[in-house]
């Protein structure tokens, strides 16, 4: 069964042992992004490796530079 | 080490030419570039000259970097009295033009006069020569090139020109370089219209080479695992600077309807991605650089690939800030801004805001020549764009001058619709988030300019990640968690990242190449290719400080010209919230903007009244020689 979490104030249902990589996916993010879950900002080499839990709550923003 | 630089005079009005050495350890302070040309500027006019005045000089120049291949290197600064502005005038161009006229030996050009009738300068090494231009006046950019090809009886050359708009006087003509590439910004092409010059074209010379070949090959032979370990740089390899239209787009900032809204319906039709997938037909580089940013469309009977295709501010410029998401007619535009010798930035911004005006009934039928200018209509762009280039009496005359001048004009409360600073209408990135911007456009020399210091999304970046990493090499900085911040961490920095970027200009270096967050090589990189390159044994911090010396010239230009605090501002629609989007909402204050400001006069020891430098920042880099100028 899904697990619920909220994804920049909106609520979303993700597989257990979705890692970070695997909800960015889910949620269509395919440019770099800076990602804190329960406030707590994550290292980019623990995108891999941190799975959600229930009730996380995830914050998403875009590293978008110059262009 | 940095070797004494090679200055070529050129005076247009006695058609004469002489060589000038400027010795080493000036160069070093002033080591190419915009530093190289502000330095030559300074002791080239005088203060009040009018821009478009035989007076007003045009200076090109290169740096000791330039042409030594590697990724990055090949850009051309281009220095004047901007015509648009009033303020010190720059802008940079990339392409292969820059290291062509290092590989001839020169380090700068510095045209002065006027010419009698038009001409065009032809440098093949010391063979200097002042030609006929009267056959090329009035021709578009391309078949200039072409007949010049024709003339010389070669293609071993390049080119930077300008096309009509320079000539007639549009107060954003820029100059051409293979009809794709731009100096684009401050209207330098219009100075160089005045001065009946039609163009700068060197003769194609071998590559210079590097002072330790073996040394550089540590930057260069793991070119292809670099560009791979880096997402920005697979993006930029693969949708080019279009790639940002769809992140600016999700987020909700991507500026439409001449920036009362971060959404534009259809918007993904603008996307690099699209572009890629529909009417790309080739991808260009420049001299020696791998990635490929550049764009070359093809659209049968709208867009030859001879002109190559948008970039991301084109697109932004033409298409959302006009309402308008069809990708063809947004190509055409950019392909007749190409032909005329127009920057797109303020062509496409100041058609937004006449649009605007349109919308509120500002301007009517009657004083648009009966175009209907309302938001989205793309199609009258082709008509649009002759009338502003040969700046027909009517809309297009109106236009050719930028929104600036346009809006006194009208009046009716035009003024308060326009989105510039210091008379330069705004790229294509929203201060609402990223509002360090907001303090780089208001203090920025020669008006608002997105390539003058990094975006504010490096400070968000994780603790491991490079888009931290390196700017906490030029100093400390706070993490940000939010858009819409600003504070005094955002004002540090705006000015820090903006000497890093100011250098990286006196340099001639690519801004999407090097840099200090996102780019394929970082500060410490560039130390290593000074050392390998040409032998300077440098720092980060002498390179910071020839960025903050550079910025200071700039100041004290616009200082003695009048400018100050009161220049420094933000246009009114600078602080509308979002009005809608996942980001609705978002926004910046006055108050907070006063602060900021305040901040950065601070960390600039710039008075904060006067917003000029103060004495013992002057005397610190050293600029106290431009005081006793006359």
């Amino acid at each position: 069964m899904d697990i619920r979490i909220i994804v920049n104030n909106k609520e979303m249902a993700v597989p257990p042992g979705t890692a970070v990589t695997g909800l960015l996916d889910l949620a269509g993010y395919n440019c770099r992004v800076a990602i804190w879950i329960n406030g707590s900002q994550l290292l980019g080499s623990e995108y891999d490796t941190r799975c959600l839990e229930e009730d996380d709550v995830v914050k998403i923003l875009r590293l978008v530079a110059g262009g | 080490m940095i070797d004494s630089a090679k200055l070529l005079y050129v005076n247009l009005s006695d058609k004469t030419t002489r060589t000038e050495f400027l010795p080493g350890e000036t160069y070093r302070k002033y080591p190419g570039g915009s530093a190289l040309g502000m330095y030559l500027l300074f002791h080239n006019i005088r203060a009040g000259t009018d821009p478009l005045s035989p007076e007003n000089p045009l200076i090109f120049t290169v740096s000791p970097l330039t042409g030594i291949p590697i990724s990055g290197q090949s850009r051309m600064c281009v220095t004047t009295k901007s015509p648009l502005t009033g303020t010190a005038g720059d802008s940079q161009v990339g392409g292969y033009i820059p290291a062509q006229l290092k590989g001839n030996g020169y380090d700068a050009v510095i045209f002065t006069g006027k010419a009698e009738t038009p001409v065009y300068l032809y440098i093949d090494k010391d063979n200097v020569e002042l030609r006929n231009a009267s056959h090329l006046w009035g021709k578009i950019t391309g078949d200039t090139e072409r007949q010049i090809e024709e003339d010389l009886g070669t293609d071993k050359i390049e080119c930077s020109l300008i096309g009509p708009a320079g000539e007639n006087g549009v107060l954003y003509a820029n100059i051409m370089h293979r009809r794709s590439r731009a100096n684009g910004r401050n209207g330098t092409g219009a100075v160089m219209g005045s001065k009946n010059l039609k163009g700068l074209v060197v003769k194609r010379q071998p590559p210079v080479r590097p002072a330790d070949p073996d040394g550089m090959k540590k930057l260069t032979l793991n070119v292809k695992e670099r560009m791979a370990a880096n997402e920005a740089i697979v993006d930029l390899a693969k949708n080019g600077s279009a790639g940002v239209v769809g992140a600016h787009d999700v987020e909700g900032f991507l500026p439409s309807f001449n920036w009362d809204s971060g959404i534009l319906e259809g918007a993904r039709n603008l996307y690099g991605s699209t572009m890629r997938r529909t009417i790309l037909s080739g991808n260009d580089t420049c001299f020696g650089c791998a990635i490929r940013c550049k764009r070359e469309v093809t659209i049968p009977e709208k867009a030859d690939p001879y002109y190559g295709g948008p970039e991301y501010e084109t697109i932004a410029t033409f298409g959302s800030y006009c309402g308008v998401n069809n990708l063809e007619d947004v190509c055409e535009a950019n392909q007749y801004c190409n032909m005329y010798g127009m920057d797109t930035i303020s062509c496409g911004a100041t058609i937004a805001w006449a649009m605007d005006c349109y919308d509120k009934g500002i301007l009517t039928k009657e004083d648009t020549d009966g175009l209907d200018l309302r938001f989205g209509n793309s199609s009258l762009f082709p008509e649009l764009l002759k009338k502003i280039a040969y700046r027909e009496k009517g809309i297009g005359e109106l236009l050719s001058m930028g929104s600036v001048r346009a809006a006194k004009l009208v009046g009716k409360g035009a003024e308060e619709l326009v989105v510039a600073t210091k008379g330069q209408e705004w790229p294509a990135h929203m201060v609402q988030m990223k509002p360090n911007l907001a303090v780089n456009y208001a203090v920025n020399n020669f008006g608002a300019d997105h390539q003058s210091s990094e975006h504010d999304p490096a400070l968000m970046a994780p603790d491991d990640d490079q888009n931290w990493i390196w700017p906490n090499m030029l100093a400390s900085f706070e993490k940000c968690d939010s858009y819409g911040v600003l504070d005094a961490n955002k004002s540090k920095f705006a000015l820090e990242t903006q000497k890093y970027y100011s250098m990286m200009d006196s340099l001639c270096l690519c801004q999407f190449v090097w840099g200090p967050a996102w780019q394929m090589y970082g500060p410490q990189e560039l130390v290593d290719y000074c050392k390998y390159g040409i032998g300077w044994d440098t720092s980060i911090e002498e390179h910071q400080e020839i960025g903050e010396r550079r910025i200071n010239m700039m100041r004290m230009f616009n200082v003695r010209e009048g400018f100050g605090r009161k220049d420094d501002k933000l246009p009114p629609k600078a602080f509308l919230p979002m009005p809608d989007g996942p980001n609705e909402g978002a926004h910046i204050t006055k108050e907070d903007f006063d602060k900021a400001l305040d901040a950065y006069y601070d960390y600039a020891g710039w008075d904060r009244e006067t917003a000029a430098p103060k004495p013992e920042t002057i005397e610190r880099l050293g600029l106290e020689w431009i005081s006793e100028l006359s």
